[in-house]
């Protein structure tokens, strides 16, 4: 009997198929069996119930309530993003700010030998570029001597020569050409 | 239509939020409809229904064309609220454990407009007595019509784990029924004993 009551719901809650002598004997069942009777009445009116459902609709504006939605995620997001960006340039300065303290610091503790380094590096720059000066003086005035002072006179006039060719140059094929552009 | 939706589809995969913004406008009342009746409650419906359209527009690059676009959706709503109501039943002690009135929302809302008739209460009641993914395959056979394929790919489940689900949620809730119209009977003779002395 109670096999006969699982058969029953198998086929009440089943969409499946049932071959048509099953049927006949489920319906028999239901006729002879007061809970599986009952039982298939419910699922009948819960059945009614479900397919005579509405579908409900939400208040009217819900696509504006959509837009005004996506609108401020996207502010929200460009703000966490800009936080973002903040704390990461705030976060880069003060490890720049600690490392350099840390460099610092000690400086200021003894600064010294620092100062004293320094102009000892100045000294040398300064009899090194005195030494590398008077050896081109040097060069300059014997390649004075060798070069004719007509070519003194010819240099800037060549120079100026150049000047006035590369003045017309630009002025009559660049400038046109970028006008005809 | 179809071809509308194509194209609207086609423009919210480049990013135009007004062209998604006509497939809400279009897909809207189904969305809400799957919330409300897995939520029962208008104003949790309404978020959950926002927050799908968002999170489809977000990966609808992700969406495959071949696919229905509403079963797509939907799918999006269903786990939206399966995962709402696992964590509501974290957060709140039970659902059962809350007052009845708490059950019927109060708020003006879409339910005010078709009415809170007791049919719609049992079916509010009905739903509530299933959990949440054997809410969402009810609700996907019986208000949407979708097949057992079709339910199985929007909720990540086998076929034969969608029938027996199914098959599982149409003996509770005809249960459900039976014990209902049960405890009405006693309550409605008390009523009318109170009342006339023929009960």
């Amino acid at each position: 009997m109670a096999n006969d009551h699982q058969l029953f719901e198998e086929w009440l809650f089943s969409d499946e198929d049932t071959p048509h002598d099953d049927v006949k004997t489920l319906e028999e069942h239901r006729i002879v069996c007061d809970s599986c009777g009952q039982l298939s009445v419910a699922w009948t009116e819960v059945e009614n119930e479900l397919q005579f459902a509405p579908t409900l609709s939400p208040a009217p504006g819900f696509t504006e309530r959509w837009q005004m939605r996506l609108a401020f995620g996207r502010h929200k997001r460009q703000q966490q993003q800009n936080i973002a960006i903040l704390l990461l340039s705030a976060g880069g300065a003060a490890t720049l700010l600690i490392v350099s303290s840390l460099l610092i610091i000690p400086l200021f503790k003894s600064p010294w030998p620092f100062i004293l380094a320094w102009i000892y590096q100045l000294a040398s720059l300064y009899s090194i570029s005195s030494v590398y000066g008077g050896a081109l003086t040097v060069l300059i005035r014997s390649v004075v001597k060798l070069i004719p002072p007509i070519f003194w006179v010819a240099l800037p006039v060549a120079l100026g020569a150049l000047l006035v060719i590369w003045l017309l140059f630009y002025q009559k094929v660049l400038l046109s050409r970028r006008i005809m552009l | 239509m179809q071809d509308n939706e194509s194209q609207w589809l086609t423009r919210a995969q480049k990013g135009d939020s007004q062209a998604f913004a006509h497939l809400v406008e279009t897909y809207q009342r189904p969305v809400y409809n799957m919330c409300y009746r897995m939520l029962n409650n208008a104003e949790d419906a309404e978020d959950a229904a926002q927050e799908t359209f968002l999170r489809a527009y977000k990966s609808i690059k992700r969406y495959d064309k071949n696919r229905p676009f509403a079963t797509w959706l939907l799918s999006i709503a269903a786990h939206y609220c399966i995962d709402r109501i696992r964590k509501q039943r974290m957060k709140i002690v039970s659902m059962e454990d809350l007052p009845h009135i708490h059950m019927i929302d109060d708020s003006p809302g879409p339910e005010v407009i078709i009415g809170r008739s007791e049919e719609q209460n049992k079916v509010r009641r009905l739903l509530d007595s299933l959990s949440s993914t054997d809410r969402a395959a009810v609700i996907m056979y019986y208000w949407y019509d979708f097949s057992y394929d079709e339910i199985a790919e929007a909720l990540s489940l086998t076929m034969s784990a969608v029938k027996s689900r199914l098959h599982r949620a149409r003996r509770s809730m005809a249960q459900k029924w039976q014990d209902q119209s049960n405890q009405q009977i006693p309550a409605e003779r008390r009523r009318h004993g109170e009342r006339s002395p023929a009960f």
